[in-house]
Protein backbone atom coordinates (compact mmCIF):
# COMPACT_ATOMS: atom_id res chain seq x y z
CA UNK A 1 0.00 0.00 0.00
CA UNK A 2 1.05 3.59 -0.50
CA UNK A 3 0.20 6.60 1.56
CA UNK A 4 0.10 9.53 -0.81
CA UNK A 5 2.05 11.99 1.12
CA UNK A 6 5.35 13.22 -0.18
CA UNK A 7 8.71 12.85 1.41
CA UNK A 8 11.68 15.08 0.87
CA UNK A 9 14.08 13.48 -1.59
CA UNK A 10 16.89 11.47 -0.05
CA UNK A 11 15.21 11.31 3.33
CA UNK A 12 13.11 8.53 4.79
CA UNK A 13 10.53 7.81 7.46
CA UNK A 14 11.15 6.79 11.03
CA UNK A 15 8.91 4.37 12.92
CA UNK A 16 8.07 3.79 16.57
CA UNK A 17 5.55 1.60 18.35
CA UNK A 18 3.85 3.90 20.81
CA UNK A 19 0.52 3.62 22.63
CA UNK A 20 -0.28 0.45 20.66
CA UNK A 21 0.02 2.27 17.36
CA UNK A 22 2.69 2.31 14.71
CA UNK A 23 3.82 5.91 14.51
CA UNK A 24 5.66 7.32 11.54
CA UNK A 25 7.43 10.64 11.22
CA UNK A 26 9.05 12.04 8.11
CA UNK A 27 10.37 15.19 6.47
CA UNK A 28 7.97 16.52 3.86
CA UNK A 29 8.88 18.17 0.60
CA UNK A 30 8.37 21.51 2.32
CA UNK A 31 11.05 20.38 4.81
CA UNK A 32 8.44 20.32 7.58
CA UNK A 33 8.47 17.39 10.00
CA UNK A 34 5.23 15.42 10.11
CA UNK A 35 4.02 12.70 12.44
CA UNK A 36 1.07 10.35 12.35
CA UNK A 37 0.11 6.79 13.08
CA UNK A 38 -0.84 3.95 10.82
CA UNK A 39 -4.38 2.67 11.16
CA UNK A 40 -3.56 -0.88 10.11
CA UNK A 41 -5.01 -0.58 6.62
CA UNK A 42 -4.58 2.54 4.52
CA UNK A 43 -4.33 5.79 6.35
CA UNK A 44 -2.21 7.90 8.58
CA UNK A 45 -4.17 9.17 11.55
CA UNK A 46 -3.32 12.20 13.62
CA UNK A 47 -1.17 13.36 10.73
CA UNK A 48 0.20 16.71 11.79
CA UNK A 49 3.22 18.93 11.52
CA UNK A 50 5.61 18.93 14.43
CA UNK A 51 5.36 22.49 15.70
CA UNK A 52 6.94 24.67 18.34
CA UNK A 53 3.95 26.84 19.10
CA UNK A 54 2.71 27.75 15.64
CA UNK A 55 6.11 27.31 13.98
CA UNK A 56 6.59 24.07 12.05
CA UNK A 57 9.89 22.37 12.67
CA UNK A 58 11.96 21.79 9.57
CA UNK A 59 14.96 19.79 8.44
CA UNK A 60 16.90 18.75 5.36
CA UNK A 61 17.27 15.22 6.69
CA UNK A 62 15.31 12.35 8.20
CA UNK A 63 14.08 12.61 11.79
CA UNK A 64 14.22 9.82 14.36
CA UNK A 65 11.56 8.71 16.83
CA UNK A 66 12.04 7.00 20.16
CA UNK A 67 9.91 5.87 23.04
CA UNK A 68 11.08 5.20 26.56
CA UNK A 69 11.97 7.26 29.62
CA UNK A 70 8.29 7.94 30.21
CA UNK A 71 5.03 7.72 28.31
CA UNK A 72 5.90 10.42 25.79
CA UNK A 73 7.08 10.09 22.22
CA UNK A 74 10.37 11.80 21.43
CA UNK A 75 11.59 13.05 18.07
CA UNK A 76 15.08 14.24 17.14
CA UNK A 77 16.16 16.08 14.01
CA UNK A 78 18.83 18.25 12.47
CA UNK A 79 17.83 21.87 12.05
CA UNK A 80 18.17 23.91 8.87
CA UNK A 81 20.52 26.51 10.32
CA UNK A 82 24.24 26.39 9.52
CA UNK A 83 23.48 26.21 5.80
CA UNK A 84 21.24 23.23 6.31
CA UNK A 85 23.61 21.15 8.40
CA UNK A 86 22.17 22.55 11.54
CA UNK A 87 21.76 22.23 15.24
CA UNK A 88 20.44 19.08 16.87
CA UNK A 89 16.93 19.30 18.26
CA UNK A 90 14.51 17.17 20.22
CA UNK A 91 10.86 17.57 21.06
CA UNK A 92 8.32 15.44 22.88
CA UNK A 93 4.59 14.85 22.85
CA UNK A 94 1.96 13.23 25.02
CA UNK A 95 -0.67 12.92 22.31
CA UNK A 96 1.21 12.96 19.00
CA UNK A 97 -0.33 16.29 18.10
CA UNK A 98 1.02 18.82 20.56
CA UNK A 99 4.77 19.08 20.87
CA UNK A 100 5.80 21.25 23.77
CA UNK A 101 9.24 20.23 24.93
CA UNK A 102 11.45 21.66 22.22
CA UNK A 103 15.14 21.65 23.19
CA UNK A 104 18.08 22.72 21.07
CA UNK A 105 21.70 21.70 21.53
CA UNK A 106 23.21 25.12 21.68
CA UNK A 107 24.17 27.82 24.15
CA UNK A 108 25.18 25.23 26.72
CA UNK A 109 28.25 25.45 28.91
CA UNK A 110 31.46 23.55 28.32
CA UNK A 111 33.35 22.45 25.24
CA UNK A 112 30.33 20.95 23.49
CA UNK A 113 28.03 23.89 23.93
CA UNK A 114 26.68 23.70 20.40
CA UNK A 115 26.41 20.56 18.26
CA UNK A 116 25.40 20.43 14.63
CA UNK A 117 24.98 17.50 12.28
CA UNK A 118 25.60 16.78 8.63
CA UNK A 119 22.68 14.31 8.36
CA UNK A 120 19.71 13.01 10.28
CA UNK A 121 20.45 11.82 13.81
CA UNK A 122 19.76 8.49 15.45
CA UNK A 123 17.77 8.43 18.68
CA UNK A 124 17.23 5.65 21.22
CA UNK A 125 16.45 5.26 24.87
CA UNK A 126 18.93 2.71 26.15
CA UNK A 127 19.56 1.22 29.56
CA UNK A 128 23.04 -0.11 30.17
CA UNK A 129 23.61 -3.20 32.33
CA UNK A 130 22.98 -2.89 36.08
CA UNK A 131 25.04 -0.21 37.71
CA UNK A 132 24.73 2.12 34.79
CA UNK A 133 22.06 4.56 33.83
CA UNK A 134 19.32 4.78 31.23
CA UNK A 135 19.66 7.66 28.80
CA UNK A 136 18.03 9.07 25.69
CA UNK A 137 20.99 8.74 23.34
CA UNK A 138 21.44 10.73 20.19
CA UNK A 139 24.06 9.96 17.53
CA UNK A 140 25.03 12.07 14.56
CA UNK A 141 27.45 12.69 11.73
CA UNK A 142 29.65 15.65 12.54
CA UNK A 143 30.28 18.71 10.41
CA UNK A 144 34.02 18.29 10.82
CA UNK A 145 36.00 17.78 7.63
CA UNK A 146 36.01 13.99 7.97
CA UNK A 147 32.40 13.73 9.17
CA UNK A 148 33.12 11.60 12.17
CA UNK A 149 30.47 9.93 14.27
CA UNK A 150 29.43 11.30 17.64
CA UNK A 151 27.12 10.32 20.47
CA UNK A 152 25.56 12.12 23.39
CA UNK A 153 22.34 12.02 25.35
CA UNK A 154 19.65 14.28 26.65
CA UNK A 155 19.70 14.69 30.40
CA UNK A 156 16.12 14.88 31.61
CA UNK A 157 15.65 16.96 34.71
CA UNK A 158 18.51 19.27 33.87
CA UNK A 159 17.12 19.52 30.33
CA UNK A 160 20.52 19.74 28.72
CA UNK A 161 22.40 17.68 26.20
CA UNK A 162 25.50 15.81 27.33
CA UNK A 163 28.28 14.93 24.93
CA UNK A 164 29.64 11.40 25.40
CA UNK A 165 32.33 10.83 22.84
CA UNK A 166 33.56 10.85 19.30
CA UNK A 167 32.77 7.28 18.31
CA UNK A 168 35.21 7.30 15.46
CA UNK A 169 38.09 7.22 17.91
CA UNK A 170 36.70 4.48 20.14
CA UNK A 171 37.00 1.38 18.02
CA UNK A 172 38.14 -1.71 19.87
CA UNK A 173 39.98 -3.03 18.02
CA UNK A 174 40.55 -0.09 15.68
CA UNK A 175 38.60 -0.35 12.49
CA UNK A 176 40.76 -1.25 9.52
CA UNK A 177 41.30 1.47 6.99
CA UNK A 178 42.93 4.88 6.88
CA UNK A 179 43.52 7.12 8.59
CA UNK A 180 44.52 5.75 11.95
CA UNK A 181 41.67 3.33 12.01
CA UNK A 182 39.07 5.96 12.66
CA UNK A 183 35.63 5.84 11.14
CA UNK A 184 34.04 8.43 8.93
CA UNK A 185 30.55 8.79 7.66
CA UNK A 186 29.12 10.88 4.86
CA UNK A 187 27.04 14.07 4.91
CA UNK A 188 23.43 13.39 4.17
CA UNK A 189 23.53 9.75 5.17
CA UNK A 190 21.25 9.34 8.17
CA UNK A 191 22.32 7.19 11.10
CA UNK A 192 20.25 5.13 13.53
CA UNK A 193 20.62 3.83 17.06
CA UNK A 194 19.14 0.46 17.95
CA UNK A 195 18.96 -0.47 21.64
CA UNK A 196 19.17 -4.04 22.84
CA UNK A 197 18.33 -3.16 26.40
CA UNK A 198 20.84 -4.03 29.11
CA UNK A 199 23.25 -5.45 26.54
CA UNK A 200 24.27 -3.31 23.59
CA UNK A 201 23.47 -0.12 21.80
CA UNK A 202 23.99 -0.49 18.05
CA UNK A 203 24.80 2.25 15.62
CA UNK A 204 23.85 1.80 11.99
CA UNK A 205 25.70 4.15 9.71
CA UNK A 206 27.12 4.57 6.25
CA UNK A 207 30.85 4.56 5.99
CA UNK A 208 32.53 7.49 4.34
CA UNK A 209 34.97 7.75 1.47
CA UNK A 210 38.38 6.22 1.58
CA UNK A 211 37.40 2.81 2.80
CA UNK A 212 37.07 -0.52 1.11
CA UNK A 213 33.30 -0.48 1.06
CA UNK A 214 30.38 1.66 1.91
CA UNK A 215 28.77 -0.08 4.75
CA UNK A 216 25.66 -0.83 6.56
CA UNK A 217 27.15 -1.73 9.84
CA UNK A 218 26.67 -1.52 13.52
CA UNK A 219 28.68 -1.11 16.63
CA UNK A 220 28.04 -2.52 20.02
CA UNK A 221 28.42 0.07 22.70
CA UNK A 222 29.64 -1.48 25.91
CA UNK A 223 29.72 -0.09 29.39
CA UNK A 224 33.34 0.99 29.16
CA UNK A 225 32.47 3.42 26.43
CA UNK A 226 34.29 1.54 23.72
CA UNK A 227 32.73 0.40 20.49
CA UNK A 228 33.40 -2.89 18.80
CA UNK A 229 34.46 -2.58 15.22
CA UNK A 230 32.05 -3.33 12.43
CA UNK A 231 29.98 -6.45 12.79
CA UNK A 232 29.25 -6.55 9.09
CA UNK A 233 29.38 -4.32 6.05
CA UNK A 234 27.12 -3.95 3.04
CA UNK A 235 26.66 -1.39 0.35
CA UNK A 236 24.26 1.37 1.24
CA UNK A 237 23.53 4.91 0.16
CA UNK A 238 21.17 7.01 2.17
CA UNK A 239 21.22 5.48 5.60
CA UNK A 240 20.16 2.49 7.62
CA UNK A 241 17.84 1.94 10.53
CA UNK A 242 16.71 -0.97 12.64
CA UNK A 243 14.78 -2.36 15.55
CA UNK A 244 14.99 -5.25 17.98
CA UNK A 245 12.56 -8.15 17.71
CA UNK A 246 11.26 -8.26 21.29
CA UNK A 247 10.58 -11.99 21.13
CA UNK A 248 13.95 -13.16 19.83
CA UNK A 249 16.24 -10.19 20.61
CA UNK A 250 17.27 -10.33 16.96
CA UNK A 251 18.28 -7.02 15.44
CA UNK A 252 16.58 -6.26 12.16
CA UNK A 253 18.02 -3.57 9.94
CA UNK A 254 17.09 -2.10 6.60
CA UNK A 255 19.06 -0.04 4.12
CA UNK A 256 19.25 0.67 0.42
CA UNK A 257 21.80 -1.24 -1.55
CA UNK A 258 22.63 1.69 -3.78
CA UNK A 259 22.85 -0.30 -7.02
CA UNK A 260 20.43 1.32 -7.55
CA UNK A 261 18.67 1.73 -4.27
CA UNK A 262 17.40 -1.79 -3.81
CA UNK A 263 15.78 -2.23 -0.44
CA UNK A 264 17.64 -4.73 1.69
CA UNK A 265 17.09 -6.16 5.12
CA UNK A 266 19.48 -7.81 7.50
CA UNK A 267 18.88 -9.81 10.62
CA UNK A 268 21.55 -10.22 13.24
CA UNK A 269 21.52 -12.37 16.36
CA UNK A 270 23.79 -10.75 18.94
CA UNK B 1 22.68 -11.28 -14.59
CA UNK B 2 25.68 -11.12 -12.38
CA UNK B 3 23.91 -8.83 -10.03
CA UNK B 4 21.02 -11.24 -9.96
CA UNK B 5 23.40 -14.01 -8.97
CA UNK B 6 24.84 -11.79 -6.30
CA UNK B 7 21.38 -11.11 -4.97
CA UNK B 8 20.60 -14.80 -4.84
CA UNK B 9 23.80 -15.48 -3.00
CA UNK B 10 23.04 -12.83 -0.47
CA UNK B 11 19.50 -13.96 -0.09
CA UNK B 12 20.43 -17.51 0.70
CA UNK B 13 23.55 -16.84 2.63
CA UNK B 14 23.71 -17.10 6.39
CA UNK B 15 27.02 -16.39 8.02
CA UNK B 16 27.89 -18.89 10.72
CA UNK B 17 30.78 -17.70 12.77
CA UNK B 18 33.16 -16.95 9.90
CA UNK B 19 35.25 -13.87 9.48
CA UNK B 20 34.00 -11.05 7.25
CA UNK B 21 36.99 -11.63 5.01
CA UNK B 22 35.80 -15.16 4.37
CA UNK B 23 32.32 -13.88 3.72
CA UNK B 24 33.83 -11.53 1.19
CA UNK B 25 35.75 -14.34 -0.40
CA UNK B 26 32.68 -16.52 -0.66
CA UNK B 27 30.59 -13.82 -2.21
CA UNK B 28 33.26 -12.69 -4.61
CA UNK B 29 33.57 -16.06 -6.29
CA UNK B 30 32.62 -15.67 -9.91
CA UNK B 31 31.38 -12.14 -9.51
CA UNK B 32 32.35 -9.09 -11.52
CA UNK B 33 34.65 -6.61 -9.89
CA UNK B 34 31.95 -4.07 -9.28
CA UNK B 35 30.11 -6.47 -7.03
CA UNK B 36 32.80 -6.22 -4.37
CA UNK B 37 33.92 -2.64 -4.81
CA UNK B 38 32.10 0.63 -4.91
CA UNK B 39 30.25 1.13 -8.18
CA UNK B 40 31.62 3.97 -10.33
CA UNK B 41 28.61 6.18 -9.88
CA UNK B 42 28.26 5.68 -6.19
CA UNK B 43 27.62 9.07 -4.59
CA UNK B 44 29.68 8.33 -1.52
CA UNK B 45 32.85 7.80 -3.47
CA UNK B 46 32.88 10.22 -6.30
CA UNK B 47 31.11 13.34 -5.21
CA UNK B 48 33.69 15.66 -3.63
CA UNK B 49 30.97 17.59 -1.90
CA UNK B 50 27.36 16.68 -1.31
CA UNK B 51 25.22 17.67 -4.25
CA UNK B 52 21.47 18.00 -4.54
CA UNK B 53 20.21 14.73 -5.88
CA UNK B 54 18.24 14.63 -9.13
CA UNK B 55 16.50 11.49 -7.98
CA UNK B 56 12.74 11.58 -7.93
CA UNK B 57 10.89 12.03 -4.73
CA UNK B 58 8.44 9.35 -3.70
CA UNK B 59 5.36 8.87 -1.59
CA UNK B 60 5.62 7.56 1.93
CA UNK B 61 5.66 3.79 1.75
CA UNK B 62 3.30 2.49 4.41
CA UNK B 63 4.41 -0.45 6.48
CA UNK B 64 3.99 -3.95 5.13
CA UNK B 65 3.08 -6.76 7.46
CA UNK B 66 5.49 -9.64 7.67
CA UNK B 67 4.57 -12.54 5.43
CA UNK B 68 6.77 -15.46 4.37
CA UNK B 69 5.95 -15.14 0.68
CA UNK B 70 6.38 -11.40 0.44
CA UNK B 71 8.19 -9.78 3.32
CA UNK B 72 10.43 -12.24 5.14
CA UNK B 73 9.60 -13.16 8.69
CA UNK B 74 12.08 -14.02 11.44
CA UNK B 75 14.27 -16.98 10.70
CA UNK B 76 16.04 -19.30 13.04
CA UNK B 77 19.49 -17.82 13.40
CA UNK B 78 22.17 -18.70 15.90
CA UNK B 79 24.30 -16.31 17.90
CA UNK B 80 26.49 -14.15 15.70
CA UNK B 81 24.64 -15.11 12.53
CA UNK B 82 23.52 -12.66 9.91
CA UNK B 83 21.00 -13.16 7.14
CA UNK B 84 20.46 -10.60 4.39
CA UNK B 85 17.46 -10.38 2.12
CA UNK B 86 16.96 -8.22 -0.92
CA UNK B 87 13.43 -7.06 -1.51
CA UNK B 88 13.05 -7.69 -5.20
CA UNK B 89 11.46 -4.81 -7.01
CA UNK B 90 11.44 -2.51 -4.00
CA UNK B 91 13.46 0.68 -4.13
CA UNK B 92 14.08 3.52 -1.78
CA UNK B 93 15.55 6.97 -2.17
CA UNK B 94 16.19 7.59 1.48
CA UNK B 95 16.72 5.84 4.77
CA UNK B 96 14.09 3.11 5.19
CA UNK B 97 12.72 2.18 8.61
CA UNK B 98 11.63 -0.90 10.52
CA UNK B 99 9.69 -1.46 13.72
CA UNK B 100 8.08 -4.24 15.69
CA UNK B 101 4.62 -3.32 16.87
CA UNK B 102 1.64 -5.35 18.06
CA UNK B 103 3.33 -8.62 17.12
CA UNK B 104 4.02 -7.47 13.55
CA UNK B 105 7.20 -6.47 11.82
CA UNK B 106 6.80 -3.32 9.78
CA UNK B 107 8.99 -1.73 7.16
CA UNK B 108 8.44 1.69 5.63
Amino acid sequence: MQIHDWVLANTGPTLACWNSHLWVAFTGTDHTLYAGYFDGSTYLHSHNAVKDGNTPQTSNYSPSLSTGYDTQLTIAWTGQDNNGNGTLNIDRTLDGVNWSFHKIWWNQSGPNAHETAASGPGLAYYCSPPGYSCEMYIAWVGNDSSHQLNIGYFLFGSNIFAYVQNISKQMNPPNPGPPNGDVRSWPGDDVALVPLQLKSLYLLYIDGPGYVTDVFTNYAYDTTGSWQSDIESYYADWGASGDIDPQTSTMWAVWDDGRPDHLEEGKYVP
Amino acid sequence: MHRHVFALLKRSFVRIGIAPALLCAVLSTGLPAYAMSAPPNHPNHNAPTPQPSPRPRGPVSPPAKCHPSTWPCPESLGTGQIAVTEFTGQYTYGRPAVAFCNNYYYIA
